[in-house]
């Protein structure tokens, strides 16, 4: 919960757009980052990689949850799906982000 | 070992890692090569978009590691910086908190212990204390201590009474130490101690063959406190003590846990408990006289009986203890719980104290509750926009029930720093009769129940605002609403607990500014005697020592040496100082008065020296006080009232009268101002002054005045009596103010409660109209912003909305004096020379509540009117 805190708009981001791709159904880490390529290469631009760190935080927060299975080519990896609490809080932030991009809506126009 | 588990379960991890990370990278090589690319180059740019895998490492570690203490540290460093923000926000709440913790504190653990907890005896619920009631004299005296006869009687026939046992206060003056001392002894049965469940520390308790009936009873216990005050000599057991001029061998010392029964329903006013015990072992002439009843009886009924048992089956006793007695006196016994008697009617006002004190606690919390509502709303921009970068609502409703803990946790600190210290004031303050005082301290136990209030009034108060903050609406917030989420309770429900405490405060107040006034009065009384710096103390001679001759003589050589202490410039003696309680009423007559005795005015009857008058400031209105010339003839100087029931339209001095019933005439020399002898809000008593020599008391208290403190006489004293008396013990060491300070004990005790109460009630009042009034305006701040930007002038403003906010304050107000005045009749007992309805008193506790309520109405409107417009101008 601690990083919670220091989340900046676009850690929220990536763990929204991860709870999002495994809403989809149990995916492993090459696979969400696949996904994750089409939708908004930025997030991904300081590498892949980045992708894990946030994977350790949602399992730890008990939102995913991970195990080796054998993926459709015959290799070993470990695939994460969403809990019932990470439906949860994907459902609470969708509507706090859109709540966002609605007030940044607002505070645009207004300024206008 | 903690440690050990978090380092595999790390590498178990990081293992895990480096599979995934491998994986990962030979997934995305696959994917460039299945495009066309080379291999080795396919290999080389999944690496590349892979990106610094030390580095994802030890982030994706440093996640997956579970840390709820840190979680915890964070939130509370958070809570504290946002505590410290507002300092005088956090200081009022830690203040408000810790008083009304204080207090309860404070009350709980003295009703706890006088009230709530079993008396410190084994089994103590089945205690009981067994007395007669004789029913022709149920009108004079309802309750009689027992027969000795009639408690050997219960103790040998009443099954359901289980162990009986028996005891009776005595005192007894030891001689042979440094100098004569009065003690405390109480004589017990054999059973008593050990039933009480009282141990031997040294040596042993008394053997039932020691409390036979006839037996040679010379052995005594020492308690633990006279035992230390003797030196805490580890080999007594087998010294003797010399009592009352006879010895007594020491054969044992009581464990320093036990506290003796002390109660005034059991034969002694509570006091710091008996010095020393030897057995009961009735004389075969105690047993035997019909009349006596000394002895207080405490049972142990029988497994299973109920005191409605024993008492029926002492019934049937007494009924024949009647037949025997010769019919004239009908006996019976009553049963009654230990614990009630030690309690006494000291319970009921302190259970109802104690839920005074939950009420002010659960105001406090409400109050609280609205200040932090006010709180959060200034900071609903703070929040919504940490709601919007993805703050959880559990947190935010963590982080506010966080900060109220933190609150909380040091207001309770300061409530148990405040209780320690109004406690020690308490019980210095407390009169002699407050049951169980010796057993009053904090222990863990009352710690244990104040640390759980607090927790209590921490989540209590938090609850209302953390629910509210959870329902920030972002958007709401970010446009420049009032960004406080759910709207607040309706205004009318938060004006009407305005009024209610306004109410109860004026209540409260006014009750403590009546006693203050009574206080005032009492101790601007003419007390018709000068409380200067005089020692008093008592002489105890013992009964038929020598002849009056002998004992004026030895007066006069006394009084002669006393006052020849450098520093002493009076001494004198009497038999009975003032305020102390009447003494030796007896009925006065004029000379032929025609009236029976029945009919004759009754009188305190004191014996003094010449020096008496002058010594304790007794002003003579006419006539002289006696002196060394009158000695041989009988004079006589009597109270301005005295001399007034005697002759009322007449002039006593030149007349004779007869000072007590067996007693010859003597004529009025002197009129003397009016003293009280009963107590301090007595009426003046009736009081007849002779000179010593016509008959020289057995107790006399000697009175010697000194320039400086009369303390430091004391030394020089001790002395001079060493040598004229030294036989008789010195006892009750006292100054004429102390005299004073005893007699109004009670009333000083009961003002310093309600002055604690009084005084927390309008602190807390204070707050809690402060902080609804801050929480409401916040709601308004647009409301206000706007009308300033429409022209209104702050100024008046201010003052409309300060009048607003008084509304309620002043309804509470008047309710409140209306409480007050209706309340008069329960306060009338209370109070001394002022009626219920004061004006003066009611009219300042009025100003001072209504100064008080506007200063806190003020102060929030005053920040609301000229802090507001610039951010709405701003657009905030």
């Amino acid at each position: 919960m601690a990083a919670e805190s220091r989340l900046d708009v676009l850690q929220g981001t990536l763990d929204l757009l991860v709870l999002k791709i495994l809403h989809l159904g149990p995916m492993h880490g090459w696979g969400i980052a696949d996904r994750l390529r089409w939708g908004s290469e930025e997030v991904l631009q300081i590498g892949q990689g980045s992708l894990y760190p946030a994977l350790y935080r949602l399992e730890r927060q008990g939102l995913v949850r991970s195990g080796w299975e054998t993926s459709d080519n015959n290799r070993r990896a470990r695939y994460y799906s969403l809990t019932a609490k990470g439906k949860q809080r994907l459902t609470a932030e969708r509507e706090a982000w859109q709540r966002m991009s609605r007030a940044v809506d607002l505070v645009l126009r207004m300024s206008v | 070992m903690k440690r050990l588990i978090g380092l595999f379960r790390r590498r178990a991890t990081s293992h895990r890692l480096t599979e995934e990370f491998e994986a990962h990278i030979a997934m995305e090589a696959e994917h460039l090569r299945r495009s066309g690319m080379d291999p080795v180059e396919a290999d080389r740019i999944a690496r590349v978009r892979f990106g610094g895998r030390a580095g994802f490492r030890a982030e994706a570690l440093d996640e997956a590691r579970s840390r709820p203490v840190e979680d915890l540290a964070q939130d509370i460093r958070y809570g504290v910086r946002t505590l410290l923000r507002t300092p005088r926000f956090t200081a009022v709440a830690i203040a408000t908190l810790a008083l009304g913790i204080g207090s309860a504190t404070v009350f709980f653990s003295v009703a706890d212990h006088v009230v709530i907890r079993a008396l410190p005896y084994p089994d103590a619920g089945r205690l009981v204390v067994i007395r007669e009631v004789i029913e022709e004299f149920t009108d004079k005296y309802p309750v009689l201590p027992a027969n000795a006869g009639h408690f050997l009687e219960w103790r040998r026939r009443c099954a359901s009474c289980g162990e009986l046992g028996a005891f009776r206060h005595l005192s007894v003056t030891m001689t042979g130490t440094a100098d004569p001392e009065q003690l405390r002894l109480v004589r017990v049965s054999a059973n008593l101690l050990p039933m009480l469940g009282a141990r031997a520390a040294l040596g042993r308790l008394f053997l039932a063959d020691e409390d036979r009936t006839g037996a040679d009873d010379r052995g005594v216990v020492l308690g633990d406190r006279f035992w230390r005050r003797l030196g805490a000599d580890p080999a007594i057991v087998g010294r003797t003590l010399t009592l009352d001029g006879a010895p007594w061998l020491v054969v044992g010392v009581l464990a320093g846990d036990f506290v003796f029964p002390n109660t005034r329903a059991l034969g002694e006013p509570v006091g710091s408990g008996p010095d020393l015990f030897r057995p009961l072992a009735f004389k075969d002439w105690e047993t035997t006289t019909a009349g006596e009843f000394s002895y207080s009886v405490i049972g142990r009924l029988a497994p299973g009986a109920a005191t409605a048992r024993a008492e029926s089956e002492l019934a049937g006793i007494a009924r024949e203890l009647t037949r025997t007695g010769g019919g004239r006196l009908t006996f019976k016994a009553t049963v009654s719980r230990l614990q009630h008697q030690v309690v006494g009617s000291a319970g009921k006002p302190l259970l109802l104290l104690l839920g005074a004190v939950a009420v002010v606690l659960l105001i406090v919390a409400i109050n609280l509750a609205h200040l932090l509502l006010a709180q959060n709303l200034a900071r609903g921009r703070e929040w919504a926009v940490r709601v919007a970068v993805g703050a959880a609502r559990g947190r935010l409703v963590r982080q506010t029930l966080t900060e109220s803990l933190l609150l909380a946790a040091a207001g309770g600190a300061g409530g148990i720093l405040l209780a320690t210290w109004g406690l020690r004031a308490l019980l210095r303050a407390a009169p002699a009769d407050l049951p169980r005082q010796t057993e009053i301290h904090l222990d863990l136990r009352v710690l244990v129940v104040s640390l759980l209030v607090t927790m209590l009034v921490g989540l209590g108060f938090g609850a209302l605002p953390a629910y509210r903050s959870s329902a920030v609406d972002p958007a709401d917030a970010l446009r420049g609403g009032p960004g406080g989420g759910r709207p607040g309770r309706t205004r009318s429900g938060r004006s009407l607990f305005v009024s209610v405490q306004s109410a109860l405060t004026v209540v409260l107040l006014s009750a403590t500014g009546l006693l203050i006034t009574s206080f005032v009065r009492l101790t601007n009384l003419e007390l018709g005697f000068v409380a200067g710096p005089v020692l008093a103390l008592d002489l105890p001679f013992a009964t038929g020592d020598q002849s009056h001759a002998q004992r004026a003589t030895l007066f006069d050589d006394m009084l002669g040496r006393l006052r020849a202490i450098p520093g002493v410039t009076d001494a004198a003696l009497t038999s009975a100082l003032p305020l102390e309680g009447e003494s030796q009423l007896d009925f006065m007559a004029r000379e032929h008065d025609p009236r029976r005795l029945g009919e004759l005015p009754l009188a305190n009857i004191l014996y003094a020296s010449p020096g008496y008058f002058t010594t304790t400031g007794t002003p003579l209105r006419r006539g002289r006080p006696f002196d060394a010339a009158d000695r041989g003839k009988r004079v006589v100087v009597l109270s301005e009232q005295a001399a007034a029931t005697l002759w009322p339209n007449e002039e006593p001095l030149g007349k004779r009268m007869m000072p007590g019933s067996n007693d010859s005439l003597a004529e009025v020399i002197g009129i003397a101002a009016d003293v009280r002898m009963a107590g301090i809000e007595q009426p003046a008593s009736t009081v007849v002054y002779l000179p010593y020599w016509s008959r020289p008391p057995q107790n006399v208290t000697l009175v010697i005045k000194s320039g400086g403190r009369p303390e430091a006489m004391l030394p020089a004293v001790r002395a001079v009596l060493r040598s004229a008396t030294p036989t008789v013990p010195v006892t009750r060491v006292r100054t004429l103010p102390g005299v004073v300070a005893t007699a109004t004990a009670g009333r000083r005790f009961q003002l310093l409660v309600f002055l604690a109460f009084g005084g927390s009630a309008i602190v807390i009042a204070a707050v809690g109209i402060y902080g609804i009034v801050a929480h409401s305006l916040a709601e308004r701040r647009k409301e206000i912003g706007l009308r300033l930007a429409l022209g209104a002038s702050p100024v008046s403003l201010q003052r409309t909305i300060t009048v607003e906010a008084l509304t309620p304050v002043m309804i509470g107000l008047v309710a409140g004096l209306a409480g007050a005045l209706a309340m008069g009749k329960v306060l009338a007992s209370m109070l001394f020379e002022v009626s219920p309805g004061d004006p003066v008193t009611l009219m300042t506790v009025a100003a001072v509540v209504l100064l008080v309520g506007l200063a806190a109405c003020w102060m929030p409107a005053h920040r609301a009117t000229r802090g507001a417009l610039l951010p709405i101008l701003r657009g905030d």
